[in-house]
């Protein structure tokens, strides 16, 4: 080393140099480095006894204790384990399905969970979420529409109106014979006749063939990709007024768009006089939570 | 520096209406030669009937898709086989059976209007008003 690198010596040397000359410094300075030895051996120890943790139950949960305005209360329900979150899109977290528990003609409760954990919540869900699979529909379409008609709940409706899916006598028994005459081996899986109305693993059948129709009109009608929002009026309100409900401003009203209805039909089905088409998007949003962005078809 | 924020401010405000307009196409001008009808359902059909139009004015010609509840139809009308000409929102002309169709009043708002319009993508649509 000559003079000039002498002259760059780095001053943690210097200092170091400096109490090493001191009395009873070396002793210091070794004391110090036997305890910054034994930490590293510490840290050391503690990262390889590190292990991957397997989460089991749903994450700790922030508990809000001042209720933050304008924020709805979310609650979280540890069910069953959603093995859907890829076409859910939703992070599994529990967030979707904000159903207000007015479903159009069944007035089930949708809770706060996601719409296939709601599904996947009843002993029936996995089949019918094989069956919208097999259909060729995205298993939350079909989830989020049970969720919305009857909270996922087998009850009865009104008029021919039944079953998890609210699905009419006539709609019901036209959508199953589709669906058994696409696929025959559906057969062995099903609740013959109307029976199987009330039959919600056979009626998922139906719901989801009258999905798939749904999402191929709006198609042929220009709707590039037709989402679950798009499809819920035609599953809500049928072929003729869903196309135009899909097709419609958000700020045009819902009596200026569905002009076949009466007052008292709309009413009966939630629509206020003077609700926009873009309230109505909402609303149903609200109940179905992010599936309602999602594609129909799979 | 006041320049930057402005141009900031402006670029925000362009990226929130792109979020809040973007999915919405919005009417451009009147659809001239067009009305608009309805399907001649009843309010039970309107619920289950599908009504299909075709691409040519016969009973066998192939089926485009569904009418939806309102329809932009050519005007004068343009009546063949029993057929009305109409256009789809796709553009396409098609054909739909002239008993499946009455003028457009609304039932639960007889006051409301609709009109053909061009839309901003350049397709047809209907606008409603009063």
């Amino acid at each position: 080393m000559d003079a000039r690198e002498q002259g760059r010596r780095p001053w943690w040397n210097e200092i170091g140099q400096r109490l090493s000359r001191t009395p009873g410094c070396r002793r210091t300075s070794l004391s110090a480095a036997t305890i910054a030895v034994g930490l590293a051996l510490e840290c050391c120890r503690g990262a390889s006894g590190q292990v991957p943790a397997t989460l089991n139950g749903p994450p700790v949960q922030v508990q809000p204790y001042v209720a933050e305005p304008g924020v709805p209360l979310i609650t979280i329900n540890p069910g069953t384990v959603n093995p859907f979150t890829g076409v859910d899109g939703g992070d599994g977290s529990g967030t979707e399905g904000g159903g207000d528990g007015t479903g159009d003609s069944g007035g089930g409760t949708s809770g706060s969970s996601t719409a296939l954990d709601t599904l996947l919540g009843q002993s029936w869900g996995a089949t019918a979420i094989a069956n919208a699979e097999q259909l060729g529909v995205n298993p939350s379409a079909l989830a989020a529409t049970c969720v919305v008609e009857s909270g996922c709940q087998n009850v009865a409706g009104s008029g021919t109106i039944a079953g998890a899916f609210q699905m009419s006598a006539a709609t019901y028994t036209a959508m199953i014979n589709q669906a058994l005459s696409n696929d025959p081996s559906l057969a062995s899986e099903i609740t013959p006749g109307l029976a199987g109305q009330m039959d919600p693993a056979t009626e998922s059948i139906a719901a989801a063939e009258y999905l798939m129709q749904g999402a191929e009109a709006l198609q042929n009608a220009g709707v590039g990709s037709p989402t679950v929002l798009d499809v819920r009026g035609y599953y809500n309100f049928g072929p003729a007024n869903g196309e135009a409900l899909a097709l419609a401003n958000s700020d045009e009203t819902m009596s200026q768009v569905l002009s076949g209805l009466s007052t008292q039909t709309l009413a009966a089905n939630g629509i206020s006089p003077g609700e926009t088409v873009g309230q109505w998007r909402a609303s149903v949003s609200a109940k179905i939570g992010n599936a309602a962005g999602q594609s129909v078809l799979s | 520096m006041r320049g930057f924020a402005v141009a900031i401010a402006v670029l925000a405000c362009a990226a929130l209406a792109g979020r809040v307009f973007g999915q919405e196409v919005r009417p451009v001008r009147p659809l001239s030669g067009y009305k608009c009808m309805m399907l001649n359902l009843t309010q039970q059909q309107f619920m289950t009937v599908r009504v299909p139009v075709r691409a040519q004015p016969f009973a066998s010609a192939p089926e485009v898709g569904w009418a939806g509840a309102n329809v932009a139809v050519r005007y004068p009308l343009h009546l063949v086989n029993g057929f009305i000409e109409a256009l789809f929102p796709t553009g396409a002309t098609v054909w739909i059976e002239s008993d499946r169709l009455r003028p457009y009043k609304s039932l639960s708002d007889p006051a409301a209007t609709c009109t053909p319009a061009i839309m901003s993508n350049g397709k047809p649509g209907l606008v409603f008003a009063h």
